[in-house]
């Protein structure tokens, strides 16, 4: 460390300290007088102009969320004693009432209708105090109607890049997933304002309009929507997926109870919004892909398809069903009596005790990883948010739940017919429905087919992306002629599905409820020959899946393959 | 300078200027960002001191025997961002780990200067040769390549200024710093071909008053031409659209010339002795892009006026004189190279900081040691405190 290296150090600080010491003294001494004015000439508001958000089209062009103007009735200060009758008498309304706690501005009426607003600012000077507050709304013209796919909205709770105080961003299904193309660019107008905020002058040349959102054209189609959920009316809980087997798209997605998105909004911290949160059914959670329930006997297409495969079984095997199938101590019952049944006999007639057999000869670990290679248990991918994986027990998960060897190797007999502690999603059940009618494609689910700003230049394409399952041509042949028997042939379980119209192919399940009624399960895919739909449907606490879903898939799925909008017709 | 006195084993000087400097930087951030950010920002300061206390209290040679890992841990984590890209504004610059997220070119900073002081202090390294000068450049240039790629072009300079600190702090001959520095002139100025030609005769003009040899004149030339003609791939439009609109404002009125010349209207109009603590004017305007990080300097400048900016400048030039006199003082050459290059990245970053709001040198997105709003770098800084202190107090140690 040299003398002459440590002064050279010196001197460069003190140089540097001085250079911005000088340009400091220069600023804030010298020419302190126009920068003061400059300061004083440059207060500057900035005026934000909200880009409208981008709307969502069905697959055929339908429009299913949009904007509108939304029309609020204020009243800004303490009222004279009648006003607010007046008001309610002449617009025949009904007003939220005042008294002395109120504070103002206040909500008189929220959504009055344009017929109203207009009354109001044509009558103003007779309506003292009263005034029109304008907002541009998300509109859903389909009320519930895809209520947890499409989503809603929320103003933003705490402020985000690229976001201002008071914008709306999407809290839940489509409007969450593609907030970033939906949205748009907030515009911003600067304006020059004098000390007291009185405006002088715009910044034109600063001027930035507003970009509106892109639109989003769903795969879903509104009118199958539609009718699924008429045909689920009479059903409190309970949760149905359409899907396109020939490229994964999603074309409808029900859960119920569902929720009207319009009021969701317009009214948050509202008696409505209140209603939805104390529910026990929770309206808001989309049950087709966040909740797990077990699979019932639609999993023995799984573990039939998986025994064939490796070879547990042949279509030949004949087992006995005497009503049940022993394991070491305890019994396991079947549902019925079967007597001998085959492969394809188990299957159509859904006896338990064959599958309780192959169960045993396949143990937990081989169906956990059978399931896993056909979808369950993992995420399908879809293009929405809180998807939820479901669970496919192996043997360490009982390990860890149960202790090591807390736990009897009958869970495997269990599992084999769908009870227990599996559990699938609605929408892993339609891709696995899917992949039996199309060949053995496994899809990844989405939703969106494609994205388009307001200029019409393409900024996203939906695709298909599938894998094919470790499942041979012939025993996917097997399993889906048992599928069309289970419907077709007079003693399938399945048989209130068949129509008259078009072959229906399907599995029914029902799921034991320790609390209630069994939830009823059906899955199928349709026509037979060349499939166009795959639907999986799951009614909570209301008996056999034969006996009451099957027949709800058989109208949804005549409904829409043979497009007659008059059920009656049928 | 210390002779005749106790051996204080605690620089106060270096505790008091700091302490006083954590108070300024938190009144201006909860004034800067209207009280928003107090909660985090203190936060910080105690995880901060975290670091600060853990590079005071191990000796310094455990730093020396580490410094290549906790270097290529810097590569590694400089790395990172460029990798998995998260959306957000600065997403390339950041590490997330969930629960913390820091900026990794910060800590490259301090990484460096471990292995460089390491490699420049070793036995072997005559600062004669160009051969004993390789190793370091080679230690150098990663992290540089890296933060360049992020791109992050102020922390790659100020990696570069560490180089250069140490390498004069050596001794190392001069043709072999003109070497590295005319090549950094070159690609700044030659954002602008004009610039560049007054650059390069000028360069050429001092050399041959020098009456250097022809050889060097000639390399010095070719060196700084190449880097001259790669410049529209080597900086990003952004980039040099900066340098530009900080040599002509008027030229980009709408882009980063207006906010020089707001900060420059916050800063001159403060006068004297500002408009008083909150009280500015210009912050609140969202012209202001940075105000709370890059440009907090300007919010001193308009609300406590020329005394606030005496004070913080003040308070940072003790810190640097400081560093320096600790490095002169260590016994240990590589906690002399330590100290002296943290004397250098505090001064480099105050003075393009502050050199910036005054529009003095093109924005570029740095924080003010100890003043701006900023997790990592806060740490960063404290850390360096921590080892100036960890240095004075073990000055005797060899």
């Amino acid at each position: 460390m040299s003398e002459n290296s440590l002064k050279f150090f010196k001197a460069i600080v003190i140089l540097s300290f001085s250079i911005v010491v000088g340009r400091l003294f220069q600023l804030q001494f010298v020419e302190k007088a126009k920068w003061l004015r400059l300061s004083e000439e440059n207060r500057v508001k900035l005026v934000y102009a909200r880009a409208p958000r981008g709307r969502i089209f069905d697959c055929n062009g339908h429009l299913v969320v949009s904007n509108r103007s939304s029309y609020s009735l204020l009243l800004e200060d303490q009222p004279d004693s009648a006003l607010v009758d007046i008001v309610a008498d002449r617009l025949r309304m009904t007003m939220r009432s005042v008294d002395s706690t109120t504070r103002y501005p206040f909500v008189l009426a929220r959504d009055i209708g344009i017929e109203a607003a207009s009354y109001v600012e044509e009558h103003n000077h007779e309506l003292p105090s009263v005034s029109v507050e304008t907002r541009v709304i998300r509109n859903y013209p389909h009320g519930p109607i895809a209520s947890h796919t499409l989503g809603y909205i929320g103003e933003i709770s705490e402020l985000r890049y690229g976001y201002v105080l008071g914008d709306q961003t999407g809290l839940t299904g489509i409007e969450k997933q593609y907030e970033s193309y939906l949205r748009g660019k907030n515009g911003v107008e600067y304006v020059e304002v004098d000390a007291k905020g009185r405006e002088i002058r715009r910044l034109s040349e600063r001027t930035e309009a507003a970009v509106p959102g892109s639109d989003i054209y769903l795969s879903l189609d509104i009118e199958l929507q539609s009718i699924i959920e008429e045909e689920l009316g009479q059903f409190e809980v309970c949760a149905a997926v359409a899907m396109n087997p020939r490229d994964g798209s999603v074309l409808a997605m029900v859960s119920k109870p569902n929720f009207d998105p319009n009021q969701a909004f317009i009214t948050a911290k509202s008696d409505y919004w209140q209603r939805l949160i104390d529910s026990p059914h929770s309206p808001l959670w989309n049950r087709a892909l966040s909740s797990g329930y077990p699979p019932g006997s639609v999993f023995k297409l799984v573990i039939a398809a998986l025994a064939l495969e490796e070879g547990v079984v042949t279509e030949r095997t004949t087992i006995h069903c005497g009503g049940g199938y022993q394991f070491g101590r305890r019994f396991f019952r079947c549902w019925e009596v079967h007597r001998d049944v085959d492969f394809r006999e188990a299957i159509i007639r859904s006896c338990d005790s064959y599958f309780y057999h192959l169960g045993e000869r396949m143990g937990v670990d081989a169906i956990a990883k059978g399931a896993s290679r056909l979808g369950f248990g993992r995420l399908t991918g879809v293009d929405l948010p809180n998807e939820k994986a479901g669970l496919v027990p192996t043997s360490e998960w009982y390990d860890d739940r149960y202790g090591e060897g807390g736990w009897s190797r009958g869970v495997a007999l269990n599992l084999s017919v769908g009870q227990g502690e599996v559990l699938t999603t609605p929408l892993q059940l339609v891709r696995f429905t899917s992949a039996m009618a199309n060949g053995g494609i496994l899809w990844r689910p989405f939703v969106v087919k494609e994205i388009v700003d307001r200029s019409g230049r393409q900024l996203y394409a939906g695709k298909s992306k599938g894998k094919r399952i470790p499942i041979s041509k012939r025993t996917l042949r097997i399993v889906r002629e048992c599928m069309r028997d289970a419907v077709n042939d007079p003693r399938g379980t399945g048989v209130f599905a068949r129509s008259q119209l078009v072959q229906i192919a399907g599995k029914t399940g029902t799921v034991e409820n320790p609390s209630g009624e069994d939830h009823a399960l059906f899955c199928c895919f349709a026509p037979f020959e060349e499939p166009l739909i795959a639907l999986s449907m799951i009614i909570e606490r209301s008996g056999h899946g034969g006996i009451v879903a099957a027949p709800v898939a058989k109208r949804i799925i005549e409904r829409y393959l043979c497009r007659k909008d008059d059920p009656e017709e049928l | 300078m210390q002779e005749g006195r106790p051996r204080r084993a605690l620089d106060l000087w270096v505790v008091v200027a700091l302490i006083l400097l954590v108070i300024l930087g938190t009144s201006i951030i909860y004034s800067a960002s209207e009280g928003r950010y107090l909660k985090k920002h203190g936060s910080y300061i105690l995880v901060a001191s975290l670091a600060l206390l853990f590079s005071y209290s191990f000796h310094f040679r455990n730093f020396w025997a580490l410094a290549y890992i906790i270097w290529g841990a810097s590569l590694v984590l400089l790395v990172v961002p460029l990798i998995i890209r998260t959306d957000g504004v600065y997403a390339r610059r950041w590490v997330d780990l969930g629960l913390i997220r820091f900026q990794p070119s910060e800590f490259a900073k301090i990484a460096l200067l471990f292995a460089l002081a390491r490699k420049i202090s070793a036995k072997g390294f005559n600062p004669e040769r160009a051969r004993s000068l390789v190793a370091p450049i080679g230690i150098f240039l990663i992290p540089f390549a890296l933060t360049v790629v992020e791109p992050d072009l102020t922390t790659a300079f100020i990696l570069f200024i560490v180089l250069l600190g140490m390498f004069v702090w050596r001794g190392v001959r001069g043709f072999y710093i003109l070497l590295f520095v005319t090549p950094v002139l070159s690609m700044v100025f030659s954002s602008h071909h004009l610039f560049w030609g007054i650059y390069i005769s000028s360069l050429l003009l001092v050399l041959v008053l020098m009456r250097r040899p022809a050889f060097q004149i000639f390399s010095l030339f070719a060196v700084n031409s190449i880097v001259g003609v790669l410049n529209p791939v080597l900086l990003k439009d952004y980039q040099r659209s900066r340098i530009i609109a900080f040599i002509n404002p008027s030229a980009d009125p709408r882009g980063t010339g207006w906010s020089i010349l707001q900060s420059k209207i916050a800063i001159g109009s403060g006068g004297a002795f500002g408009k008083g603590f909150l009280m500015g004017t210009q912050k609140k305007l969202a012209f202001l892009p940075a105000v709370h990080t890059d440009l907090a300097f300007s919010v001193v400048a308009e609300e406590l006026g020329f005394i606030g900016c005496l004070v913080v400048l003040g308070l940072l030039f003790v810190l640097i004189q400081r560093a320096i006199a600790i490095g002169n003082q260590a016994r240990n050459p590589f906690a002399s190279l330590v100290a002296l290059g943290a004397a250098v990245i505090l001064l480099s970053q105050t003075v393009i900081n502050v050199g910036m709001n005054l529009g003095l040198v093109p924005v570029a997105g740095i924080p003010l040691p100890f003043v701006s709003y900023g997790g990592s770098s806060l740490c960063a800084s404290m850390a360096l405190v921590g080892l100036l202190l960890n240095i004075h107090k073990r000055r005797f140690d060899y």
